[in-house]
């Protein structure tokens, strides 16, 4: 009888998976491998999905092999690491700072924890439209600002020169970024125990010194979690470069937005996915890192 | 609803008046007319021809400095046969920046001139490729009929997405096409043409003529420079001069978009010097680049020197991607030229949206060998899964493009109409006062070289242009190093 039972329950499961297992599997499982199989062909737009299949047999690694003569792909490469430094590196000092303010016991905190979330709610297209208007050089408020301060008698280009561009993008992609890293940083400090700091004080530490000895080893595994988020996070990056530089004379451009020129502008589908799989190769690597030094910390 | 097309709708004259009431009453009996006619035809057979037949008007135009003298063109007769049967509807997909003109001006006559409704869809421009693409991969259309910019006419049509309407179009326009302005370079693939234009339009010269006069520069002489070779010269000399820092304010002598678009301001000085970007002529469909050769550098040559030389570009205008990103330093009184749409000149002359009103001069672009530009123009064509078939989209593209609409288009657009002697029609450029400058244009050098695979090709070159710009590369360099990588990319994906 209950063997009876059991194989009820579990047809009764298997039925009601079903739908969701067809989403997953019609959905993210499928396109997934056709892409994976897209990836070691020449495949152009106006040939038939199902060609992927029939072709395999002339499969090869060309658009792998190719990728790495790409001047186009290797620059944005490289300025998408630069930019994970910039995001990641700003992100976290400003986070930081902002989480350590915030955690301190003072008249409208509240106020301005909630404040502190906006940037977080805006969409990225829009934050990169913004962010277009303040570098604007003729009626940008960024150079406005600037003058009316007596800092620049002429304005500034935000977004000629390569470093500069990538920099002043870095800044619009960190902007948005910050709410989210400081309210994690932010649950962090909230763990450490007061103790800790009054013990300090006793022994005559400074700010700097209970920051240093007490903060920041307490902060650690957070700020670990938020840096490689930043990380995955960057690589992805995408609307703001597009509203920002797209094509301008920097020569700015990054992997995401590479990738989605070659598979969505040209059309080439076999190459577009190619690079998207080293992209999700070096994300994988960024996690794998992560995983790495998780475990070594829990292991001691 | 855009503020031109507003604007003028309140500058009835009585004779415009007059003239509209009667067409109104006239609409309104054959409107009557067509719907009971209509109504009986729907219970019948389809029509099996439509004849009509419309007579170009003749027009002298005088601008300052351009003068156009345009009697009758040629008849414009057309034979048109209905569908044998008459689809249900007619579904058209339109771009938003232009959706009030085939909406409010020329729907209105669509179904009682083909007792077929027409329902349309807004498309943004810049995302029509996409949405198209993304339909036509998957062997469907929600269109019968599309509205398309120059770029992706050839692509959709080497992938075999687009009607072939050249039977059609030369039965429409007879074969030599005469009546039309030059325009159908982007629409024709391997010598067949998969789209007919709706709207035209070029990038011209326009200035300020209170920056030129202060600099005691003649503020008229711009007038001369497209018929005068080497005026570009004198180009170069204006932008200086109207070039310094005043009171703390930067005024520039002349700015432009060389950011995203790099190329087709390129191609307009290419052009001027005589020289091509692609030579389209030769491996068709792809061409050859020819951007490499004499005349392309020495036009690359002159934007460096512009800019490194004589400085008397906004360096800004290299990040800039399009019209509005350099538009508020004109508009505002600190750049002396600008070379873009010819709708930029009404919007000069907007106090709402401008400071030179009254002060601003326009005309076709400056010459070295001679003068030059780009066409502009967008297309309509037809899918090849039309959902209400091919006949749907057929009937949409005979009545956009009938001289009637095209007419009523020049009244109440801010894109010229197709028709030569509509673009020097007073009735016209009383309104469209810049509409003989575009017509003179396109008599120039006026390619874009559309290829199918344009987006990549430009692609390549914008990166090199940006190097020789940055001054990473010569001139020379970058165009060999152009010219390489297009073919060796063409090898990888044409062969």
């Amino acid at each position: 009888m209950k063997v009876k039972q059991h194989h009820s329950d579990t047809k009764l499961a298997i039925i009601l998976l079903i739908p969701a297992a067809t989403l997953v599997i019609g959905l993210y499982f499928i396109p997934t491998l056709i892409t994976f199989l897209m990836s070691f062909q020449k495949r152009d737009i106006s040939e038939n999905l199902f060609e992927v299949i029939i072709n395999l047999p002339s499969s090869n690694l060309d658009n792998y092999i190719r990728s790495f003569r790409d001047p186009d792909w290797i620059a944005s490469f490289n300025q998408t690491f630069l930019l994970i430094l910039i995001v990641t590196g700003l992100g976290v000092a400003i986070s930081l700072g902002i989480a350590i303010l915030l955690s301190q016991e003072f008249k409208g905190r509240g106020f301005l924890r909630a404040l502190v979330l906006i940037p977080w709610a805006i969409p990225p297209i829009v934050n990169g439209t913004t962010w277009t208007l303040i570098y604007h050089p003729q009626v940008g408020t960024l150079n406005a600002l600037l003058s009316q301060l007596g800092l620049i008698d002429r304005y500034i280009i935000w977004l000629l020169d390569p470093l500069l561009a990538i920099f002043s993008a870095g800044l619009a992609v960190t902007w948005r970024n910050i709410p989210f890293m400081t309210l994690f940083i932010l649950a962090g400090l909230q763990t450490v125990q007061r103790e800790l700091y009054e013990s300090a004080m006793v022994d005559g530490a400074n700010f700097w010194q209970r920051f240093r000895h007490v903060t920041l080893p307490a902060i650690r595994p957070v700020l670990l979690t938020v840096i490689f988020m930043q990380i995955i996070w960057t690589t992805k990056v995408f609307d703001e470069i597009w509203a920002l530089i797209k094509g301008g004379a920097a020569g700015t451009t990054v992997m995401n937005l590479w990738i989605y020129r070659q598979a969505f502008e040209f059309l080439r589908y076999g190459y577009g996915s190619a690079l998207a799989y080293l992209l999700a190769l070096f994300t994988s690597i960024v996690v794998i890192g992560y995983y790495y030094l998780v475990s070594k910390r829990s292991e001691r | 609803m855009n503020k031109f097309y507003k604007d003028r709708s309140n500058q009835l004259t009585r004779r415009a008046a007059l003239s509209t009431s009667a067409k109104v009453a006239i609409g309104a009996v054959v409107a009557v007319g067509a719907g009971v006619g209509g109504y009986f035809a729907g219970l019948q057979a389809a029509p099996k021809e439509v004849v009509r037949t419309v007579t170009a008007p003749g027009a002298t135009v005088t601008q300052p400095g351009v003068t156009s003298t345009v009697t009758v063109e040629r008849t414009v007769e057309r034979t048109i046969t209905a569908p044998e049967k008459r689809p249900k509807e007619v579904r058209v997909a339109v771009f938003s920046h232009y959706e009030d003109v085939p909406r409010k001006v020329m729907a209105p006559f669509f179904e009682p001139r083909f007792g077929v409704p027409v329902v349309f869809e807004t498309v943004v421009a810049a995302e029509s490729r996409d949405k198209y693409i993304a339909a036509h991969r998957a062997g469907t259309s929600p269109y019968d009929s599309l509205e398309l910019w120059a770029t992706t006419v050839q692509e959709m049509a080497d992938r075999g997405w687009l009607v072939d309407l050249t039977d059609w179009v030369n039965r429409l326009f007879g074969p030599d096409r005469g009546a039309i302005a030059d325009v159908w370079e982007a629409a024709t693939y391997k010598g067949r043409i998969y789209a007919v234009p709706d709207k035209i339009g070029c990038p011209i010269l326009q200035w300020n003529k209170e920056l030129l006069k202060e600099a005691g520069l003649d503020p008229e002489r711009p007038y001369e420079w497209w018929k005068t070779k080497n005026s570009i010269n004198e180009f170069v000399e204006y932008a200086k001069a109207t070039t310094y820092m005043k009171d703390g304010v930067q005024f520039w002598g002349y700015i432009d978009q060389w950011g995203y678009e790099v190329v087709v301001q390129y191609s307009i000085f290419a052009q001027m010097f005589g020289g091509k970007l692609m030579d389209t002529t030769k491996n068709q469909p792809w061409g050859e680049p020819a951007m490499n050769q004499k005349p392309a550098v020495e036009a690359l040559q002159w934007m460096v020197d512009l800019l490194h030389k004589h400085k008397c570009i906004d360096p800004a205008s290299l990040t800039y991607n399009w019209v509005f990103d350099f538009l508020p330093g004109y508009l505002q009184g600190n750049v002396a030229m600008v070379i873009t749409w010819p709708f930029v000149t009404h919007v000069a002359e907007n106090p709402e949206q401008s400071k030179i009103v009254g002060k601003t001069g326009f005309a076709p672009n400056f010459a070295k060998e001679t003068t030059a530009s780009l066409d502009g123009t967008e297309f309509f064509g037809v899918s090849k899964f039309a959902p209400n078939g091919v006949e749907a989209g057929l009937l949409w593209l005979e009545h956009v493009t009938s001289f009637d609409m095209q007419r009523r288009q020049g009244l109440h657009g801010v894109w010229a109409p197709i028709y030569k002697s509509l673009l020097t029609d007073p009735d016209i450029t009383k309104t469209m006062y810049e509409a003989p400058v575009i017509r003179i244009s396109y008599e120039y050098p006026h390619s874009a070289f559309w290829t199918p695979d344009w987006e990549r090709w430009t692609d390549i070159l914008r990166k090199e242009i940006h190097a020789a710009l940055r001054l990473e590369k010569t001139p020379q360099q970058a165009m060999d190093d152009a010219a390489r990588r297009i073919k060796e990319e063409r090898e990888t994906y044409t062969s």
